[in-house]
């Protein structure tokens, strides 16, 4: 038992946080809106500039460019660039596709992919979810016909984040109709100019436009873009999952806008004259979901210690994205109730403020227990994988 | 970081629980819970000799000088068993208060006895209104030539009726002052009366006229009683929250086993997906309760500066109480009737996590230290 980062951890995170000092825009607080053209062009030069240290792909093996750094360096850096919340941390590419493909990859496939996400050259976006397929993903209906040397697609994905900036997806097709619904699945990888392919923004309820559906008519694939076995693109998508849960993100940026919240109740008065923290009910509050940050935190360091020592984590995993992101949501609703009227108003301009920020991102968090397996799936495999509940 | 036991620890941990499922199961647990002692000198001697009442008392008296990372894997299998007797309150409070404030005289004199177990040394922290304000001690001492003369109430104190020392915080003319009153054998009179409690373990009011102490047990300084006692609610609410973490653990994992036993509609209830979200809740808030409590035992063993620790160990200790006392009622309405009745194993726990939630500062009293130090 011990509850500290060690000598290498801590200068890692020093030289992280000189890094982003030196990197940021003066006076950055975020969050980067990678919507407007501005935000977009500062997510891409941090990503390069994060690719020029090796940070992206620290944990890669040295034979794919990677530093094979351990899983807690790696929470290190996530933690602290979301506490800063700064962009460029591209985890579709580094962290869900390249080690996918190190997994399933052909050696054609990883020359050709690999270099180009640890340069931070390329952007990956995630083709799972369909207008008909959300959490029951395995009922995908999006159909790629093998004509010769060739996959033809058609259907649809939606909710497909970063589709409008993308220059690559990959994505779960049918490709056996007849077939048993999880053994009938193929992974493919996608270059988005491909003819017939037409992204339709959607605008979320922050009032951005973060995500898409993307139409797919007769859209030609070369049959060397199929990832694994033909048919097998359930078991190459599970896999990618692990990856997936990098919920560390969730428990930072709760930490930040707490200090931020606290910082706002130190520093305001009440009509009255008193400060707002002065208040004990303020202060209660505040004391209770710096534990619960402090419950969620420890979950997601424990994931990346079983990893340390080659555990793949499980049901670890799952009850981490459930804790990190019910603890940003009930630090952003307090924040909301906290900043009142002021708080609530909806003008892009105001965004700088902490009033206009805490309220966008608190729209923004509706998605945090939805996406990457909503938290009621959370709880199904902690059930059945952890627990050993029956199905039936 | 490191999540893990070592090997001492997981030699500790497998033994304590051998141990206590052969020597402390239910019925004891049971016999006990209406025992008028709330524990048998056997058991106690027993444990002593196994060297767990000495785990963080030091080598030089008579100890092994383990931490409190070492002492938690014991008392998370103390919760989870539910055993009985003061082993938070001699052998983890009162041993490290002593350790920490006591004379060399007094450190020779009690520290090896607690260890095998001979001496049974408990705190006194309850206040005249229940609560564990420090400022709310019903006694009194004053200082003569012959010694201190103690009057007043010492309210629930813990197997009160079986310590030979009552570590007791008074007040006196310099400042709240802690005596290790020698209740059975105090010159001047004391009358002990013990209160049945809910949690099965005794709690006995003291009340105390005109009894005559000499200087030799005032522990620390007199007028420095206030560290003593702040030491003494930290141990207790660190050891506490683990003990709960091991008692939560229990009920989790008995509730998961009921509910793949139990049938209804033609298949196990565990089947039923309300019930399965409940059960995950459950394993995610033990979990969740379990790393803020070792981290609180780490707190107290490594070198983690005293405002800091003091954090970690209220943060342990309120996740504990509001988590675990989420998971009994969870496990309550998991059972249905059967664990409604007084036959079923399911309410020890929840009498003990009650108790224990009031234990070493409530859930308002440690949320109100972390809300004053933000």
């Amino acid at each position: 038992m011990w509850f500290e980062f060690n000598e290498e951890e801590i200068a890692f995170r020093e030289e992280l946080r000189e890094f982003l000092d030196d990197e940021l825009p003066d006076g950055w607080i975020g969050p980067n809106d990678e919507s407007s053209e501005e935000g977009w062009e500062l997510y891409c030069r941090m990503r390069r500039k994060l690719a020029e240290r090796g940070w992206l792909t620290m944990t890669w093996p040295k034979e794919y460019g990677g530093q094979e750094a351990s899983p807690m360096i790696s929470l290190i850096f996530a933690e602290e660039m979301s506490y800063r919340r700064a962009p460029g941390n591209d985890r579709f590419g580094t962290r869900m596709l390249g080690p996918t493909l190190m997994v399933f990859g052909t050696d054609e496939q990883k020359r050709k992919y690999l270099s180009d996400i640890a340069q931070g050259g390329i952007q990956w976006c995630q083709g799972y979810s369909e207008p008909n397929t959300g959490s029951d993903l395995a009922s995908l209906q999006t159909f790629a016909e093998l004509r010769g040397e060739e996959f033809v697609i058609n259907g649809s994905k939606i909710w497909t984040s970063l589709a409008h900036r993308a220059d690559m997806m990959f994505m779960l097709v049918r490709t056996d109709r007849d077939a048993e619904r999880h053994a009938g699945i193929s992974f493919l990888l996608v270059d988005m100019k491909s003819p017939g392919i037409q992204v339709n923004p959607i605008i979320n309820i922050a009032g951005a436009h973060s995500f898409n559906q993307v139409m797919f008519d007769d859209v030609h694939v070369p049959v060397e873009n199929l990832v694994g076995e033909l048919h097998d693109g359930w078991n190459v998508a599970m896999n990618l999952l692990n990856f997936e849960r990098g919920n560390i993100d969730y428990v930072s940026w709760a930490q930040k806008s707490w200090e931020e919240i606290r910082d706002y109740a130190a520093t305001t008065r009440r009509f009255d004259g008193s400060l707002m923290i002065d208040d004990m009910k303020v202060r209660r509050r505040l004391a209770e979901l710096e534990a619960e940050i402090e419950m969620a935190r420890y979950i997601t360091y424990e994931v990346a210690w079983l990893q340390s020592l080659g555990h793949p984590p499980s049901t670890e995993a799952s009850m981490c994205k459930i804790a990190a992101t019910e603890v940003n949501t009930a630090v952003l609703d307090f924040g909301v109730e906290l900043l009142g009227m002021p708080g609530l108003i909806d003008d892009p301009d105001e965004h700088e403020d902490l009033a206009g920020r805490i309220f966008k991102m608190r729209m923004y968090q509706t998605s945090g227990p939805i996406l990457a397996g909503t938290n009621e799936i959370q709880k199904n495999i902690i059930a059945y994988r952890g627990l050993e509940l029956p199905r039936r | 970081m490191d999540f893990g036991l070592n090997e001492t620890q997981e030699l500790i941990r497998s033994s304590v629980a051998e141990y206590l499922s052969d020597r402390s199961p239910s019925d004891f647990v049971r016999a006990m819970a209406t025992d008028e002692r709330g524990c048998t000198d056997d058991f106690w001697r027993e444990i002593g000799e196994l060297g767990w009442l000495g785990l963080i008392v030091p080598e030089e008296h008579g100890g092994s000088g383990m931490d409190m990372s070492d002492m938690a894997v014991l008392l998370g299998e103390w919760g989870t068993a539910l055993a009985p007797g003061p082993l938070v309150e001699s052998a983890v409070v009162s041993a490290s208060a002593i350790s920490e404030f006591g004379s060399d005289e007094q450190k020779a004199d009690w520290l090896p006895s607690i260890a095998t177990g001979e001496t049974v040394v408990v705190p006194s922290l309850v206040g005249m209104d229940g609560s564990t304000d420090p400022n709310a001690m019903g006694v009194r001492a004053s200082e003569t030539s012959n010694g201190w003369v103690i009057s007043g109430t010492s309210r629930f104190v813990p197997y009160g009726n079986s310590a030979d020392l009552v570590l007791m915080p008074a007040e006196t003319d310099a400042g709240m002052t802690v005596f290790a009153v020698p209740v059975k054998s105090a010159e001047g009179t004391v009358n002990i009366n013990r209160v049945k409690m809910a949690s099965g373990a005794p709690a006995c009011n003291i009340d105390m006229n005109e009894v005559v102490v000499p200087t030799a047990t005032v522990v620390g300084e007199a007028g420095g009683g206030a560290d003593v006692v702040d030491h003494m609610m930290l141990y207790g609410a660190a050891a506490r929250a683990t003990q709960m973490v091991g008692a939560g653990s229990a009920v989790t994992n008995r509730t998961i086993e009921y509910v793949k036993e139990r049938r209804q509609f033609g298949r196990p209830i565990g089947a039923f997906q309300v019930i399965q979200h409940y059960m995950a809740d459950m394993a995610t808030k033990v979990k969740s309760a379990k790393h803020l409590a070792d981290r609180a035992a780490w707190a107290l063993s490594a070198d983690v500066n005293g405002a800091m620790a003091s954090r970690i160990v209220s943060q342990a200790k309120w996740s504990a109480n509001t988590l675990m006392h989420d998971i009994v009622w969870k496990a309550h309405q998991s059972h249905g009737a059967i664990g409604f009745t007084w036959e079923h194993d399911l309410h020890l726990y929840t009498r003990r996590v009650l108790s224990w939630r009031a234990d070493f500062g409530d859930s308002d009293s440690h949320i109100e230290n972390l809300g004053r130090t933000l």
